[in-house]
């Protein structure tokens, strides 16, 4: 939502909401994965969050929920991500650098989500796969020029080898809680901020799924 | 939480009757293993006395807050076990919950947890879905039907749903991973039938949750070639197995009728990811198939729905508007069917029948008037619950029972 992006302003918790896009097989799962649960092609899977994963993150004293959407990475789903990106405070978009064609689905993506949603959506590109760097068929400076050129930022990540993902969504989280910012400072500072503040930390903190210790006391 | 229970003190003022009664109690609520237990029969009371309202009706007694860690377990090893008592925790800010647990007198005989506040609002939120909505759902369901049988996506949805099932789905829809068998899809199948009968959109999202933890098991574990982007497919492939089309409707309502920071959750993920197979379903057996799964109305419709909730989230921020306010005028600006007075006349009878006057009056004041001010919002929170969460709770539909 992006109203729940600055929700609980008073209360300084921030929510975001996070769209991941890229090819079928450029890793954007177990980037993602990697990232939340810090694993790397595991095969257990014990809940249900596995295209849906969150992170509680605290910047600067602030706290950040971040909730973070998978999508289908086939090209036959294409047409289906306005339904998954609406209302999407970050975008990140994986290519893969041993895969030049999975740079170009990036930039469609990139045109797509600026149309569709405008310049508030922070933009992340990625090359994933660092690892194979000797396998490299896209360019650093084609990659980073072009990143520039659409008022994204590039990274270059690897699951497998866990490098430059914690980076890439720190950065994302601090971009996007500026974003957030300076939409309430053009909204004007409300009149009822205290008060609504208290309201907008029990909205935020309403998610069930974000709750680590939810079974605490219907045990006890 | 605070201003109900100071609510609660006046109301408590008015049933001395519940006073009396609780004078030979002992001084500390009891309750064993955590559950507090209905001991006394409810024969013969004009209002039955449920946990909760027990709870309410005694808290100057157990709701402790001023007191430290140390205080509460000095008090506590002197009662008996099953006696608890509720602080606040000074650093976090969150109410502890101290149970005398075994009968030694060490510290570790009382446990300590913290209590789930959201766990209230879960409760709130029920209470008031089988109050508004309860009387609601059928016309609500009447339009919606009326809508897409004219706009012909439930004809589209139908048919195409009967073209796919069977051999050949697997392959049209992108399956490249493993699916429910037919023992898996008929109980698929059972939990969509449950998903129409309720009328929460709480318990019909986590029906829903269900199904797709079904789903993602059938896909089998991860490897190389499986991936979560084989979710979608796996997804639509078990509902045109099931072959309900009503699913669009009930997914319609949950879209319009789950709290905002609901739908930016786990379980508003998965709802989308059930429009999303549904769009895709539709969109198959067209000519040429896959061109585009949006028709521009879809995605009119999201649009206007999308930004449409966004607004009623911000403004109910704004507004400090309380839930039940957003969701009645929410459920009369639904839909053109269901006219405002319409709406005023259902709830006004049901609760006219099932609760007290005082409620009916209550929500007609709060439909009529779209500035109440927070503390009757307060006061329309504790009616609301004092005659409502009884009742769920009694009926077994609350899970998890941490009403305070």
């Amino acid at each position: 939502m992006a109203a729940a992006g600055a929700a609980g302003s008073g209360g300084r918790t921030y929510s975001f909401k996070v769209v991941l896009l890229g090819e079928g097989c450029v890793g954007k799962t177990s980037l993602v994965l990697r990232y939340c649960e810090n694993k790397f092609n595991d095969k257990h899977i014990t809940t249900l969050q596995a295209s849906f994963l969150t992170k509680k993150l605290n910047i600067t004293g602030k706290r950040v929920n971040l909730a973070i959407w998978d999508t289908a990475g086939q090209e036959r789903f294409h047409a289906l991500g306005p339904i998954y990106y609406r209302d999407s405070n970050g975008g990140i978009l994986v290519y893969d650098i041993t895969d030049e064609d999975s740079f170009q689905k990036v930039k469609n993506w990139v045109k797509e989500l600026r149309k569709m949603l405008g310049n508030e959506i922070c933009l992340c590109i990625v090359g994933n796969k660092i690892d194979l760097d000797k396998d490299r068929h896209v360019s650093v400076e084609e990659a980073e020029s072009y990143a520039e050129s659409v008022g994204a930022k590039h990274y270059h990540t690897s699951a497998k080898l866990n490098k430059g993902i914690e980076e890439l969504f720190l950065d994302l989280c601090k971009r996007m809680m500026e974003t957030a910012q300076a939409e309430e400072r053009a909204k004007g500072n409300g009149a009822s901020q205290s008060a609504s503040s208290r309201r907008g930390v029990q909205i935020v903190d309403d998610e069930p799924q974000a709750t680590p210790a939810g079974g605490c006391c219907s045990s006890g | 939480m605070k201003t109900r229970y100071q609510k609660n003190r006046r109301h408590q003022r008015e049933r001395t009757h519940g006073e009396q009664r609780n004078k030979d109690k002992p001084a500390l609520m009891s309750c064993r293993g955590g559950y507090i237990r209905e001991t006394e029969p409810r024969a013969g009371l004009q209002r039955a006395f449920s946990v909760l309202d027990r709870l309410l009706l005694t808290h100057p007694v157990w709701l402790q807050l001023s007191l430290n860690q140390d205080s509460a377990l000095y008090i506590l090893l002197r009662e008996p076990i099953g006696t608890f008592l509720v602080r606040k925790c000074s650093s976090s800010q969150r109410k502890v919950l101290c149970l005398r647990v075994t009968a030694d007198r060490s510290a570790s005989s009382v446990k300590e947890c913290f209590i789930c506040e959201e766990d209230s609002n879960l409760a709130l939120e029920r209470a008031m879905f089988s109050c508004i909505l309860r009387p609601l759902k059928c016309p609500l369901e009447k339009a919606l039907t009326a809508f897409h049988n004219q706009d012909g996506s439930t004809q589209l949805l139908t048919q195409n749903m009967l073209r796919l099932k069977g051999n050949g789905a697997m392959e049209r829809l992108g399956v490249r991973t493993g699916v429910p068998d037919i023992r898996e899809v008929e109980r698929v199948k059972q939990k969509l039938i449950l998903m129409q009968r309720t009328h929460s959109p709480i318990d019909k999202v986590l029906l829903l949750l269900q199904v797709c933890k079904f789903v993602h098991k059938a896909m089998g574990t991860l490897h190389e070639d499986v991936s979560w982007d084989d979710f979608l497919p796996a997804l639509s492939y078990v509902i045109v197995e099931c072959n309900r089309p009503q699913l669009l409707i009930e997914v319609e309502y949950m879209m319009e009728l789950l709290e905002p920071s609901w739908l930016g959750g786990e379980g508003g993920y998965y709802l989308t990811s059930v429009y999303a197979s549904l769009c895709l379903i539709q969109s198959l057996e067209q000519d040429p198939p896959f061109s585009g799964c949006l028709t521009p109305q879809v995605q009119d419709a999201l649009k206007e729905w999308s930004s449409r909730r966004t607004l009623e989230a911000q403004k109910q921020k704004e507004t400090q508007q309380s839930q039940v306010g957003t969701l009645i005028l929410h459920a009369i600006n639904f839909t053109d069917t269901v006219q405002p007075y319409h709406t005023v006349r259902l709830v006004a009878n049901f609760l006219s029948k099932e609760s007290q006057l005082i409620a009916s009056s209550l929500w007609l004041c709060r439909i009529h008037s779209s500035c109440m001010s927070l503390w009757q919002q307060n006061l329309l929170h504790f009616v609301i619950a004092s005659s409502l969460i009884p009742q769920i709770e009694h009926s077994g539909k609350v899970e998890r029972k941490t009403s305070f």
